[in-house]
């Protein structure tokens, strides 16, 4: 490992770029519209590499003539390393991670605008970040110290741009910047976070504290899901890569301790050589089993094994990631969507599919951005879809509002209907999903059906039919799919995975003094799926 | 790469950026060139006016004026106009009307002067980015810069200090070398860890301008007069033992590993204090940690389960480099201990596949997965139970479908374990799973990319030494891959307003490829499972399949199994003879004429001449259209082909020859025509044992991302001195260098041959093989001569 980063640049996708420093100057000047063009065209670049045949996309590191180039796309930015050492590919790509990361905790909202914007406060991050290709102060509260510039706040058309990739992608808009920043930076911070209110169902209340004194932390549980049915509708895969997001805005330097179920265990199963088993209490069969997870190196682990309690004590500034999580054990999962499709011919040049959609979650929820992709066979030469009326089970949905408070989403959370639970819900007027559409695109020959909002515990279906171009029969229902939908369910985690309690303690202020005020607290729940997929 | 050799046309493309008037074209007009001169003179004059700000707002406009001097420069504009200004500009005192402006607001002193040191803080590193862009190409301006820089590094706050020391050492200008020297010594005092920190960076940085000096004859002078400074070197290694800060001590291990090699460095003392401490360290110092205690040899296994059990939390880090580090170190100290290293496998292996789904990248999970991918190949056994987390995800990139399918080709015949350990399901069970699971990515619209990949992977599971031939398993996957090959070549399409027709689609042409290889290597699949399928939905025009691989493993096909197909020889025959000759003389072209790719034509001649073996009497016409064409080809291998088929013809068959039956052999590969017994097929990428053993010792490396040892792709003076003393160090780095590249030809030997290799030992090698070719005509003529 000597020195392995050669010079370091940020791109955007056109090929501009936008920061480049060079700090060891062993690579040719013509690095950076070298790495580009193998870059954008990859397939034409490598025509003739067998190793390489028919790639479609270049890889995250290559070698071109001897210099190594490694790269991030994030947010619209290509962030590129080079190096002519036989480097450790992780660390440089999760350095480059780590400095886009940076880039956004400062910069409030990471983009090309931004980037060029605050030109000098990206040269700043960079330069004290990575001094002669070994990294430096990389944490964003070190990094608070040495630079100096103040993030510009974006012009207002972008802004709103930038809350809204932020909403679809994650559940806080990593939009908030430092809290040190000038008041024109909260502000952008307060628009990110207002644009995410109106989808999360929790933030509005977040936003209005944002306002005043900022004291809050939130602490954000999100699950990517990855599951994938068979053709008899049972489960054959079943992934769940769990994260927990902290974003802090606390004032002075707190100790956290956040409590989880108490009934986790991880790695269960296969003792590992080392001891490193959290053995789970005797006698009571653990309701949240998790394969493996990782934390952040600011975790103390002292009160996990035996209390489940993750501390920290001192908690780092901006957004970090303070666990990762894995579950891939099929039984302990409850799929929050059921689809099964039925096919029957309609003629003999034509055939229907209806398609029955199940959200299997708490009613009181909802999930929002449902999109279902039916592919449907090249023969076809028209294919119209229309949704069938909505029936409900179980009494129908229950309110769309996700449950205004932080804390409230919890038993929901955990799908214990109680009784009231239930008669609540079928006292309440069946919400019907909002925003429901169809499109079919005869190019690519898929059928979309999707929803803008979609209740738990209701079923909905749609009728395709399908106009076959020649009466060739073939198998309709083998060419049919995969279906594949994507969703986003707030305050639902499918793992189970909860935060109990999430204590915020500080040194007493001194005798006589009051204490602060206690700190907002917001956790948040965000299932979303990354592959979601029926076959048929 | 530094910002100001951004060249001019990529600047250009950069316009809309910043709120600059000037923009930032690139296109250098006359007039426009004139504006700007104009325009830099007047932010001159204004700076000069503002050297001394004495309110508030000035103060800003200053700043900002200082921005759009940098905004400038990174755009390529050449702003060194203003060196001058610029430098007086930021070391002017500050002016007692400031004082006076800023203290009649309600903050306290204090405030004022916080604000100060920020202000002037901002406006220093501005600064120094402009020297340092600068002091490379205008060697005289450099000079003139030392003054401030010298003064700053002795600055009151240690920020500038720091900053200041930076830019010092960052001007690589040989003959500023008196001054840098011993700036960087005393640095290395200061009480602030911030300028130490830099400090110990200089050091080396002193050092690499000093060997560059040197070695450049016309300054060598120069470095000799300068002399080296080692003693330096000495105040670093006395930091390593001694300071206090993490960042310092890892900068140290930086620096002395980069200049005398890590193996000097590395005790049982300095290892222990620094595994001691290592919560202290951040994540990236930790791995520079790591990496030193993996060059570390422990004396016993006490000590080894000592470091293991210290470093043993790192595995849960969410840092992937952290992880692979810690990996590293594992598995290299376990390397003596068969057993426990087995264990290490265990346990390394939850953590990484959590960090290939973890939400950081997808170019992090893509290292990662390669790293899996080397122990997988390494102990398949272990991931026995595992297969299921490197199934595809639909949102995965490109790069990750790769790996996992790769992997998941390797578990294919690993027996399944049950989760107490015991073997329970049969192979078949776990085999059918992954094979289900790929023949769903084979039918995926969507990504046509997954799909081939996934119809390669089969055909790697087919091809693999664990797969028996006579098994119901492989019989069965022959029997889905016909299935895939039959129903995707009733897709047709193209045939009207001019669009060439074309039947079926990469499926069946990847399909017949991996067919052509699976029936190399047992050819006693083709009668039991293929015969029916080939002979009735293979087309009879050659011309439609979709690709030249597949025209080339059909022809074959047609080749080989000649005896079997009863139409073979008309399908080839069509193929090279032009309709137009059956009625009249007239040459138009063949469709073997119009043939782009010289592997179809080869595989061509040669069915040609196996068919003539086997068919003698049908074949003989084709077999001269064949012949004629294939002598006049421009391609020089094709006519090589063509002249060899026809001299063993011309000889085997006059009066004094060898007879029918020798030109069999030789065309046939050493077989009696038509004999069916199949040769090993190698699989280009499971590289040769030793190899893979260098790749897992260079292991956290990018050898194990492009699967070749370092020496045949880092220059030997750049590879890590480190790396090779796991091996005992036996290969000296002059020896590895032909080594290396013997293993590259090696390697492009074999990519030569479309991914496959026939075993090296078999005497007669197969004239049908493209790479073969050579070779295969030396042996003919051998033959020839018995």
């Amino acid at each position: 490992m000597t020195a392995c980063i050669s010079a370091f640049a940020v791109m955007s996708l056109r090929g501009d770029v936008l920061v480049s420093r060079d700090f060891l100057s062993d690579v040719p000047r013509t690095a950076l519209e070298t790495f580009y063009r193998f870059y954008t065209f990859w397939q034409q670049e490598n025509a003739n590499n067998v190793e390489f045949q028919d790639q479609p996309q270049a890889p995250p590191c290559f070698d071109v003539d001897g210099v190594h180039y490694f790269s991030v796309s994030k947010s619209g930015l290509i962030f590129v390393a080079t190096s002519r050492s036989n480097a450790s590919p992780s660390f440089v790509l999760e350095f480059l991670t780590r400095v886009s990361r940076a880039m956004a905790d400062f910069l409030g909202t990471l983009n090309e605008e931004s980037v060029r914007r605050n030109m000098v406060l990206v040269y700043e991050l960079v330069d004290e970040m990575v001094d002669f290709g070994y990294p430096q102060l990389t944490s964003t509260e070190a990094l608070k110290a040495y630079v100096l510039s103040q993030a510009k706040a974006p012009s207002q058309g972008s802004s709103g741009a930038a809350s809204a990739n932020g909403m679809s992608g994650r559940p806080g808009a990593r939009g908030a910047g430092m809290p040190s920043g000038g008041p024109s930076q909260g502000a952008a911070a307060l628009a990110a976070a207002t644009g995410v209110s109106n989808t999360d169902g929790v933030g509005g209340a977040a936003a209005a504290a944002g306002g005043s004194g900022r004291d809050e932390i939130f602490v954000d549980v999100v699950e990517k899901i990855s599951l994938t049915f068979n053709a008899s509708g049972s489960l054959v895969a079943s992934d769940i890569d769990g994260a927990i997001q902290v974003r802090s805005f606390l004032n002075g330097k707190p100790e956290i301790r956040l409590a989880l179920n108490e009934d986790l265990s991880i790695g269960g199963r296969g003792g590992s050589p080392f001891a490193n088993d959290y053995a789970y209490a005797a006698g009571r069969s653990p309701m949240v089993m998790l394969d493996d997870a990782n934390f952040h190196e600011a975790v103390n682990l002292d009160h996990f094994e035996r209390e489940r309690i993750l501390t920290l004590n001192h908690l780092p500034e901006g957004e970090f990631t303070l666990m990762n999580y894995r579950c891939s054990n099929t039984t302990m999962i409850r799929p929050p969507f059921q689809m099964s499709v039925s096919v029957s011919e309609a003629s003999s040049y034509s055939v229907d599919l209806i398609v029955t959609l199940k959200g299997d979650f708490p009613g009181k929820l909802h999930a929002t951005n449902v999109c279902v992709q039916i592919p449907v066979p090249k023969a076809v030469s028209k294919a119209t879809a229309r949704p069938i009326p909505l029936e409900t089970i179980g009494g129908g949905g229950g309110g769309g509002g996700g449950g205004g408070g932080a804390m409230q989403g919890l038993g929901a959370l955990f799908g214990r209907r109680s009784a009231a639970d239930v008669a609540e819900a079928n006292l309440k007027s069946v919400v019907a999903s909002t925003g429901q559409t169809t499109d079919y695109s005869d190019r690519e020959k898929v059928v979309t059906w999707s929803f803008a909002k979609l209740p738990g515990d209701t079923e909905h279906r749609l009728l395709v039919r399908l106009s076959l171009s020649n009466n060739a029969q073939t198998n309709v229902r083998r060419e049919c799919g995969p279906v594949n939908l994507t969703f986003t369910i707030p305050m639902y985690s499918t793992s189970k995975l909860g935060v109990r309690s999430l204590h915020v303690s500080r040194p007493s202020a001194g005798l006589g003094k009051p204490d602060a005020p206690a700190p907002y607290r917001w956790i948040r729940y965000l299932t979303k799926a990354t592959s979601y997929v029926f076959r048929l | 790469m530094a910002p100001s050799s951004s060249s001019a046309s990529a600047s250009g493309a950069s316009g809309g950026g910043g709120a600059s008037s000037l923009g930032a074209s690139g296109s250098g007009s006359a007039p426009a060139k004139a504006a700007r001169t104009s325009e830099l003179g007047d932010m001159r004059s204004q700076l000069g006016l503002l050297l001394a700000p004495r309110t508030r707002a000035e103060m800003t406009t200053k700043r900002d004026l200082f921005a759009k001097v940098i905004s400038y420069m990174t755009q390529g504009v050449d702003v060194s106009l203003l060196f001058s200004t610029m430098i007086m500009a930021a070391s002017a005192p500050t002016s007692p009307a400031l004082m006076k402006d800023l203290s009649t607001g309600d903050e306290s002193l204090d405030a004022v002067t916080a604000y100060l040191q920020a202000y002037n803080a901002i406006l220093k590193k501005m600064l120094y980015l402009y020297i340092s862009t600068y002091a490379r190409q205008h060697a005289d301006l450099a000079l003139m810069t030392v003054n401030t820089l010298q003064k700053d590094c002795q600055h009151e706050d240690a920020t500038i200090r720091g900053l200041a020391l930076r830019a010092l050492c960052g001007l690589k200008v040989p003959n500023l070398m008196e001054y840098l020297v011993p700036a960087v010594a005393k640095g290395l005092q200061d009480r602030a860890a911030y300028v130490r920190r830099t400090a110990v960076l200089g050091v080396l940085k002193a050092i690499k301008l000093h060997e560059a000096t040197a070695a450049n004859p016309a300054t060598a002078q120069l470095a000799a007069a300068q002399g080296h400074p080692h003693h330096l070197v000495e105040s670093v290694k006395t930091l390593l033992l001694r300071d206090t800060d993490p960042q310092c001590v890892s900068n140290a291990c930086a620096v002395l590993s980069s200049l005398e090699g890590a193996g000097s460095l590395v005790t049982k003392a300095l290892v222990y204090g620094l595994i001691n401490r290592i919560k202290d360290f951040n994540e990236w110092n930790q791995c520079q940690v790591l990496h030193f205690v993996s060059l570390y040899e422990p004396q016993g296994k006490e000590e080894t389960f000592d470091i293991m059990n210290a470093l043993e939390d790192r595995l849960s880090h969410s840092n992937s480099a952290v992880v692979l580090a810690t990996a590293k170190v594992f598995l290299h100290l376990t390397l003596p201990l068969p057993d426990v290293h087995q264990q290490v496998f265990e346990r390394v292996k939850g953590p990484l596949i959590t960090l290939v789904g973890s939400q950081v990248s997808p170019e992090c999970a893509f290292a990662v997965l390669t790293h899996l991918r080397l122990l997988v190949s390494r102990a398949p056994m272990l991931f026995a139970s595992d297969y299921r987390s490197f199934f595809v995800r639909a949102s995965d990139p490109s790069f990750i479908k790769e790996q996992k399918l790769e992997i998941l080709a390797m578990l294919a015949h690993v027996a399944d374990m049950s989760l107490d350990g015991a073997p329970t399901g049969s192979v078949g069970r776990h085999l059918m799973e992954i094979v289900n699971e790929l023949l769903e990515y084979v039918t995926d619209t969507v990504d046509v990319y997954l799909s081939r990949l996934a119809i390669r992977c089969i055909g790697k599971i087919l091809l693999a030494d664990e797969a028996e031939s006579g098994s119901e398993d492989m019989g069965m996957l022959v029997e889905r891959l016909m299935l895939l090959l039959s129903d995707d070549l009733g897709h047709n399409s193209g045939g009207s307003d001019g669009v060439e027709p074309i039947v079926g689609t990469h499926v069946s042409s990847e399909c017949i490829v991996v067919l052509r290889d699976v029936l190399r290597k047992s050819p006693t699949l083709f009668a039991t499972h293929c015969r029916d399928v080939v002979a009735s939905s293979m087309p009879d025009d050659m011309r439609l399949l979709p690709s030249a691989q597949a025209r080339a493993a059909y022809a074959w096909m047609l080749g080989e199994f000649a005896d079997e197909l009863p139409n073979a020889p008309y399908v080839l025959e069509d193929y090279v003879v032009s309709e137009d000759d059956d009625d009249e003389g007239e040459a138009s072209s063949s469709p073997m004429a119009s043939e782009e790719s010289a592997a179809v034509k080869l595989e061509v001649l040669t069915a040609l001449a196996k068919m003539f073996v086997l068919r003698p009497g049908e074949a003989t016409r084709a077999l001269n259209a064949g012949l004629t064409l294939g002598v006049a080809d421009e391609n020089l291998d094709v006519r090589g082909r063509a002249v060899h088929l026809l001299r063993l013809l011309e000889d085997g068959l006059s009066p004094t020859g060898a007879g029918m039956d020798a030109i069999g052999r030789v065309v046939w590969g050493g077989r009696q025509p038509g004999e069916r017994s199949g040769v090993r097929v190698r699989v280009s990428d499971d590289t040769s044992g030793s190899k893979l053993d260098r790749i897992f010792r260079e292991f956290n490396s990018l050898s194990v991302v492009y699967r070749k040892p370092a020496s045949s792709f880092v220059s030997t003076a750049m590879i890590d001195e480190g790396l090779g003393i796991a091996a005992g160090g036996a290969t000296s780095e002059a020896a590895a260098q032909p080594k290396g590249a013997a293993e590259e030809a090696d390697l492009l030997s074999m990519e030569d041959t479309n991914l496959l290799v026939l075993e090296e030992p078999s005497s007669t090698p197969d004239v049908a093989t493209a790479a073969g070719d050579t070779s295969g005509v030396a042996s003919g003529i051998d033959l020839l001569s018995l």
